[in-house]
């Protein structure tokens, strides 16, 4: 039986959300400070298949995805499609994976935690590959995504 | 001059006066003295205890570790031997007491209490009884006869008591987190809060403070506070739960 505390248990243990888990860092979250209004696009690469998995958006101030304006949404693997394109304004934008088990959400406990790994995507402004693993103890990511970030379209003057 | 001292001072009321000042005064400095003496008093936390916040949230956040601590205690020795205290003494009257102050932790929501499904028999005329969960604005939804006696862990947390007495929602909540105890899902530190009868914990990056674990007591499954909405779908995901 392994001694060494999850990530779960640093954070709660420090009260912060990040832990050193075998020299790497885990997040509980990934926060990205968006300095302009930007279109973010999340591609699933990957979810696993034993229980819906999901990667949670929160922000501080609301985002249009899908057609709807909120601050705080979830893209579930068994709903949302593979590529997923929000427009969020400048500020804060959190992310972090979510399960869903015995019909409840879950998050941030258990072996849960992000790895991320900045992508050179010579396509855009800002990339990066977030590796979850939900809470069962999973070796391999669970959830799989790729972030890309590009400043939104300034809106053309009228001409008239 | 000390007779003058011993004429004036410490000659009739005076003296008492004198001895009473004189003490209150030694006490005052000795509680002065043992407070600024003892650097760690009350500073020593262990890190699952402390919390974070404010000055006022801190201290709800401590008094409600403790009622939890207090209310998984007794709901074990209500599971065990159907009262919340084994104390002399103890009446229907602290029995109540001490099941409303567990209750109160099971729902501290101000709002008006909802319509409870009420676990009961109910029979028709001609019809053996039937144990099931009434709730008037649903149809009566029939179930296996709930059995009675001493819960032990893994059974169901609905179980009467020996007497037929459907468990408090309390007790119910105590008893689904020793049921998950053992679900790897939680990490080692919840896994044995949950065994104790302990709500789990987790931090939550978005708010910096400790979130505690809740139960849906209709459905009897763990879950957490908040909602998720799923832009794909109407629905909204999450646990919105009625009673904790």
């Amino acid at each position: 039986m392994s001694t060494t505390p999850s990530a779960s248990e640093q954070w709660l243990d420090d009260l912060t959300d990040t832990a050193e888990i075998a020299g790497e860092t885990v997040y509980a979250a990934v926060t990205l400070d968006l300095d302009i209004d930007s279109v973010v696009v999340i591609h699933r690469r990957h979810a696993g298949d034993e229980r819906p998995q999901g990667l949670a958006i929160d922000t501080d101030r609301p985002f249009t995805i899908a057609g709807r304006e909120t601050s705080t949404a979830v893209l579930w693997s068994d709903t949302a499609p593979d590529t997923v394109e929000l427009i969020a304004s400048a500020g804060r934008l959190t992310l972090w994976n979510v399960w869903r088990h015995e019909g409840a959400v879950h998050a941030w406990i258990g072996d849960a935690g992000i790895r991320r790994v900045n992508v050179d995507d010579h396509g855009s402004d800002f990339a990066l590959r977030l590796l979850a693993t939900d809470g069962f103890g999973n070796t391999s990511p669970t959830l799989e995504v790729e972030v890309q970030v590009n400043a939104a379209p300034r809106p053309t003057p009228n001409a008239e | 001059m000390i007779q003058e001292f011993i004429d004036e001072v410490l000659s009739g009321d005076r003296v008492v006066y004198s001895f009473v000042s004189i003490w209150v005064i030694a006490m005052a400095v000795w509680i002065a003295l043992d407070w600024l003496g003892n650097p760690n008093r009350g500073r020593f936390r262990p890190k699952g205890d402390q919390f974070s916040g404010t000055w006022p949230e801190r201290r709800e956040a401590r008094r409600r570790q403790r009622a939890e601590d207090d209310a998984a205690v007794r709901a074990t020795l209500r599971d065990a031997y159907g009262a919340s205290s084994l104390r002399l003494g103890w009446n229907r009257r602290r029995e109540a007491a001490a099941i409303d102050a567990d209750e109160g932790l099971v729902r501290p929501d101000p709002r008006p209490i909802p319509e409870l499904p009420v676990l009961g028999v109910f029979s028709e005329a001609g019809v053996e009884p039937l144990l099931g969960t009434y709730d008037p604005d649903r149809s009566f939804v029939p179930e296996p006869a709930m059995p009675r006696g001493r819960w032990r862990a893994g059974e169901h947390p609905l179980m009467l008591s020996r007497a037929g007495k459907p468990p408090t929602a309390a007790t119910v909540r105590s008893r689904v987190w020793k049921n998950h105890a053992g679900n790897p899902m939680w990490n080692h530190t919840n896994q044995n809060r949950m065994r104790a009868g302990k709500p789990p914990q987790r931090f939550n990056p978005l708010t910096g403070k400790l979130e505690t674990a809740v139960v849906d007591l209709t459905t009897a499954r763990p879950g957490w506070r908040g909602q998720l909405a799923d832009p794909f779908v109407d629905a909204t995901d999450g646990l919105d739960v009625e009673i904790r």
